[in-house]
């Protein structure tokens, strides 16, 4: 079968010690005969092994004495068609010779992501996969990956794909009340109907609620450390990093500037920010700085309010001013704390979480409660999947429509209910792919890098 | 003698080619194998239906025959759906099976430009990519500018009655097989096989009424035309004929068994039949198949006119054998003494694969060649009628020089939904125009055709401006009436937002001012679908932006990363749109954004060629 042209493409990041160059298409296999030789010959030699061999440049020079090739025939490849990919020697010019080749031989460079596209063009993966390989690459923690895994495992896809095949089977059966209403056809009570319809919404909406952790997976959170001056918030970031990344003094004042670092917290991908302290007075440089603080604090979406628990609280400030975020309340400090250094907190305020930043105790408790304030409910980090925006943006869609729809089919208002219906399918259709309209797939595709 | 239009076949699909042509002004030849056989209702001797009823009344905005000439002979009118919201409306009439014949070939007759002649088409005479002559049996070369096709199920037809099979184009005509040949060896069109059937007829007097549900005829005076008869028509102008009840009975335990024992001799069963008939117009023992459990089935027992006493059993279609037909007719309620006065038979004929025709029902390898009704895959003769209109306007419009031809969106009119459909999807069975088919099925309602389509129709030139007048005078008034409600207070809301709920009932409130029922009626149903319609049209923006998206006529699409199966369906379609080629079936999301980064490309083309180096980013070298 000849579905498509043959294409090439270097799936590995230049200049590494091994590279490997990915083919596929009808002719994958006989275009990488025409540049690489080995003992056997690619086409009979088993599938999926790999075979030492030569790889020769555009004049049929050599140019690598050492490639590895194997081949993976179609359909149980990635792209569904004839797979071959070879790894040679790395470095910046070896590959670049290699598919220089390729293409005098009849390959054509892939575009970015048309590996992944031709997959889903032949039906291999939906495409919430599709975008669940393109996660997998640009995850930037353990737990993003884990989601991007069960997503590329087909797990939401399969969802949505369940729920649009039950809509589609009662659009059918509204349909066929407007079409042929002199037909004694067996039809179920309208009532029936309408509660599936709910129970579907509900189903819609469990997805559309993982949006916030799905949000939080892919693109982690700002955690910004923040309180009055010389409570600890750098030895903080400092345990929290587990490192001396910040200037630590007795002085108050010491952090003037904000300092901003990467940090995973129980596989939550966080950007952290140290900010100065917050007081009155202080020189120009500082109340820039404390300025500064006050925008971070307000952007952010999660805040350690650091104090003194070694201090009693009155004296101490609060943040008056309206956050975005949620506030965890952090008594520093835990080891010189007298009697109940924190009572008299404001009402609204959380408990404290007690640490000493300098000896790390009370850290676990801090990254619990970190946990507790980001994900949507506590077994979320387990969740089986986690939408994104693109998904949400349509599962909102679908659930209202089936708001909408489920009491039009009560009341057999069958040509209103059937608008509900197609639209909610139309949007189930965008989330796997089934009726993605061209830009859709466009933009989509357009993440990829080449060779994907 | 040379003609603009020559019409062959004056089925439904003829009628209204010959006089759409023919009021455009093109001296129009409409040739048939029958002249008292003229607008024949092979099948059910009923206009309309769901869907159809839609596609009658548009065919009347747009200027044509079929509802005034349903509306002088019916004998029974229907508003199917009553009971449901406006859009699934439906009206349908049972006709005068006699009558309505007499009376559409009466029109033809009078109709100034157009002739008939009875007379078997056989063959096409071709110049290059041009039809310039028909021939016919009798010898005769008629030159012709441009030709419509409509010839029904008459195309190589064969009637199978059991396991005896005769050739034929419909019970008591000839086929026309010389013509078939023409279609396929001259003109090479790629043809098929299709398949319907019609029930048996029976005799009145054989019936026992008295043991039966009837359907009384509708007494709200409705009909299909939004415009009055024409009064120059002797007897038809303001005939209204007695009307008649429908009867209903049903299939029992019995009739299923008398199928079942005998499905070794139906020709469907028994290998004799390869075409396909239509799943939603089942015979009997495909039911009996397929649906094992349902022993009771609907049967209506339709008159056929005012001055027969034959009744046509709608429901138990059949090819069984005519000895066995007498068997199962004889189970049902009512008939167990009925005299058959016409077998039930099934019949398959050629039609030619509509991939083949562009929206204007033009073949894109024969331009003046025009397609309409049947032949073209479809079923009913509402379907057929609206191509035949269309093929006419359009085959006069070429003769005339005028373009570009006439095509009708999915948006507009159900006419454009099938047309659409039939240029882009795959043709599996009979096609019928189903509500379900409509995207747009709120804005496509029987209720407003005129609203959507007068002043199209104007444009082609076939509906007067006195019409046109009347429609400004209509939407007049309902924007006035629209404005009036929504400057009166009732229950601390506006009497336009009340409007909206569905249970809201406007003759209650005594205060509220009284408008023409037509307006009023217009009027609830905007409030009543307003916000629906916006939702629809929210959906239908993607289609919208896509059926923008124009493709050259000469778009090459053998595109790398385009599979075989797209690349053979859309170099065989040649989509005009991007819309189009997105209805192909087997062209997938992904194949379509493809084509849709191709064809931007197309216009600043940029390729590396296999001798640059390749680029990888970041370039090593730089």
């Amino acid at each position: 079968m000849s579905d498509h042209d043959t294409i090439c493409a270097l799936a590995t990041a230049v200049g590494g010690a091994v590279a490997v160059i990915r083919l596929s298409g009808p002719e994958a296999v006989q275009v990488a005969e025409r540049v690489w030789q080995g003992e056997r010959r690619l086409a009979e030699a088993p599938a999926r092994q790999l075979l030492l061999g030569r790889l020769l440049g555009s004049e049929g020079e050599g140019i690598d004495p050492q490639c590895l090739a194997v081949r993976m025939p179609g359909p149980n490849s990635y792209t569904g068609e004839d797979v071959v990919e070879l790894q040679c020697h790395g470095g910046a010019l070896v590959a670049r010779l290699a598919l220089q080749a390729l293409l005098r031989q009849g390959a054509r460079h892939a575009e970015p992501g048309e590996f992944t596209r031709r997959a889903f063009l032949h039906g291999k993966i939906d495409l919430t996969q599709a975008e669940a390989v393109a996660d997998l690459i640009g995850a930037n923690s353990q737990a993003a990956v884990k989601l991007a895994d069960r997503q590329l495992r087909g797990l939401l896809g399969q969802r949505i794909s369940a729920v649009d095949e039950q809509l589609t089977a009662i659009l059918a059966e509204i349909e066929s009340h407007l079409d042929f209403p002199e037909e004694d056809l067996d039809w179920q009570a309208p009532s029936e109907l309408a509660s599936t319809l709910v129970e579907l919404g509900r189903e819609l909406e469990l997805l559309l609620a993982t949006r916030a952790d799905g949000e939080v997976l892919r693109g982690g959170i700002s955690l910004v450390i923040a309180g009055p001056p010389n409570v600890g918030k750098s030895s903080l970031l400092n345990a929290i990093l587990h490192r001396d990344r910040a200037i630590v003094s007795e002085i108050p004042g010491t952090t003037r500037d904000t300092i901003e670092e990467m940090a995973h917290i129980r596989g939550i991908p966080i950007r952290l920010m140290d900010t100065a302290g917050i007081r009155e007075g202080g020189d120009v440089i500082e109340q820039a700085g404390i300025s500064r603080a006050r925008e971070h604090l307000q952007a952010a979406d999660l805040v350690l309010w650091v104090m003194d628990a070694s201090m009693p609280y009155p004296g101490q400030a609060w943040p008056e001013w309206p956050i975005r975020g949620k506030v965890i309340p952090v008594a520093n400090k835990r080891d010189k704390m007298t009697g109940a250094a924190m009572a008299g907190l404001p009402a609204s305020a959380p408990a404290p979480v007690y640490v000493c930043a300098l000896d790390g105790g009370g850290l676990e408790d801090l990254y619990t409660a970190v946990e507790q304030q980001v994900w949507s409910n506590p077994w979320a980090a387990e969740n089986e999947v986690a939408v994104a925006a693109r998904h949400a943006a349509s599962l909102e869609i679908a659930v209202s429509d089936l708001a909408s729809a489920a009491p039009l089919a009560a009341s057999e208002e069958w040509e209103l209910a059937a608008v509900h219906l197609r639209s909610a399918i139309h949007e189930c259709g965008q989330i796997t792919g089934r009726t993605a309209d061209p830009d859709l797939l466009g933009m989509i595709f357009a993440r990829f890098c080449i060779g994907k | 003698m040379k003609f603009d239009v020559i019409v062959i076949g004056g089925g439904h699909a003829g009628c209204e080619a010959a006089l759409a042509a023919a009021r455009l002004g093109a001296q129009t030849l409409l040739l048939t194998l029958t002249n008292d056989h003229i607008a024949q209702m092979s099948c059910n001797p009923a206009i309309g239906g769901v869907g159809k009823g839609q596609l009658v009344r548009e065919i009347d905005a747009l200027g044509g025959e079929m509802a005034q000439n349903a509306d002088a002979t019916t004998i029974q009118f229907r508003m199917l759906n009553d009971s449901r919201g406006a859009a699934a409306l439906s009206p349908r009439a049972q006709c005068d099976r006699d009558l309505y014949q007499k009376r559409m070939k009466l029109v033809l007759e009078r109709q100034p430009n157009l002739m008939i002649q009875q007379a078997e088409a056989t063959g096409l005479v071709t110049d290059q990519d041009r039809v310039t002559a028909v021939t016919t049996a009798f010898g005769d070369r008629w030159e012709c500018r441009t030709a419509v096709i409509c010839t029904g199920t008459f195309l190589a037809g064969k009637l199978h009655y059991g396991m005896q099979s005769f050739p034929g184009g419909r019970a008591g005509d000839a086929a026309a097989n010389a013509f078939a040949r023409t279609i396929r060896e001259d003109l090479k069109l790629e043809t098929a096989r299709l398949k319907t059937g019609t029930p048996v007829r029976v005799l009145g007097k054989t019936i026992d009424f008295d043991s039966l549900d009837f359907q009384a005829p509708d007494t709200t005076g409705k009909v299909f035309s939004f415009r009055p008869l024409p009064p120059d028509l002797p007897l038809f102008g303001s005939l209204r004929l007695d009307q008649r009840p429908c009867y209903l009975t049903y299939s029992t335990e019995e009739t299923a068994r008398v199928a079942r024992d005998n499905l070794d001799q139906a020709p469907m069963y028994a290998g004799r039949i390869h075409a396909t008939g239509a799943r939603y117009c089942p015979s009997f023992e495909d039911k009996v198949v397929r649906f094992p459990d349902r022993l009771r089935h609907h049967i209506y027992l339709e008159p056929e006119g005012v001055i027969t006493d034959e009744y046509y059993l709608n429901g138990i279609s059949t090819s069984l054998p005519p000895a066995i037909q007498w068997k199962l007719i004889r189970t049902l309620p009512g008939l167990a003494a009925a005299h058959i006065s016409r077998y039930a038979y099934a019949i398959e004929y050629d039609f030619v694969f509509p991939h083949q025709i562009d929206a204007s029902l033009a073949v894109r390898r024969w331009p003046n060649l025009f397609l309409a009704g049947q032949i073209n895959g479809t079923s009913g003769y509402e379907e057929a009628a609206a191509q035949g209109l269309i093929a006419g306007v359009n085959a006069a419009r070429q003769v005339a020089g005028l373009t570009p031809p006439v095509t009708i969106g999915r948006d507009q009119a159900y006419v454009g939904v099938m047309i659409d459909d039939l240029v882009t999807k795959d043709i599996v069975e009979p096609y019928r125009l189903f509500t379900s088919r409509a995207e747009y099925r709120l804005s496509l309602r029987q209720d407003n055709a005129d609203r959507r389509l007068t002043r199209l129709g104007h444009a082609i030139g076939l509906v007067p401006s006195s019409e046109v007048s009347r429609l400004d005078q209509l939407e007049r008034d309902i924007d006035n009436a629209i404005r009036q409600l929504q400057s009166i207070r009732l229950e601390g809301r506006s009497a336009w937002a009340l409007l909206h709920h569905p249970d809201f009932v406007y003759e209650r409130h005594a205060n509220l001012p009284t408008f023409p029922p037509r307006v009023m009626e217009q009027v609830v149903i905007a409030a009543r679908y307003g916000g629906y319609i916006e939702h629809q049209e929210r959906q239908a923006q993607a289609m919208r932006s896509l059926d923008a998206c124009k493709i050259p006529p000469d778009f090459d699409f053998k595109l790398p990363g385009l599979s075989v199966e797209a690349i053979a369906k859309l170099s065989k379609r040649q989509p005009a749109t991007l819309g189009q080629a997105s209805r192909i079936d087997g062209v997938t999301p992904a194949e379509l954004a493809l084509l849709q980064v191709r064809l931007k490309a197309a216009q600043g083309n940029r390729r590396h060629s296999s001798d640059e180096l390749p680029p990888i980013f970041p370039d090593p070298l730089s």
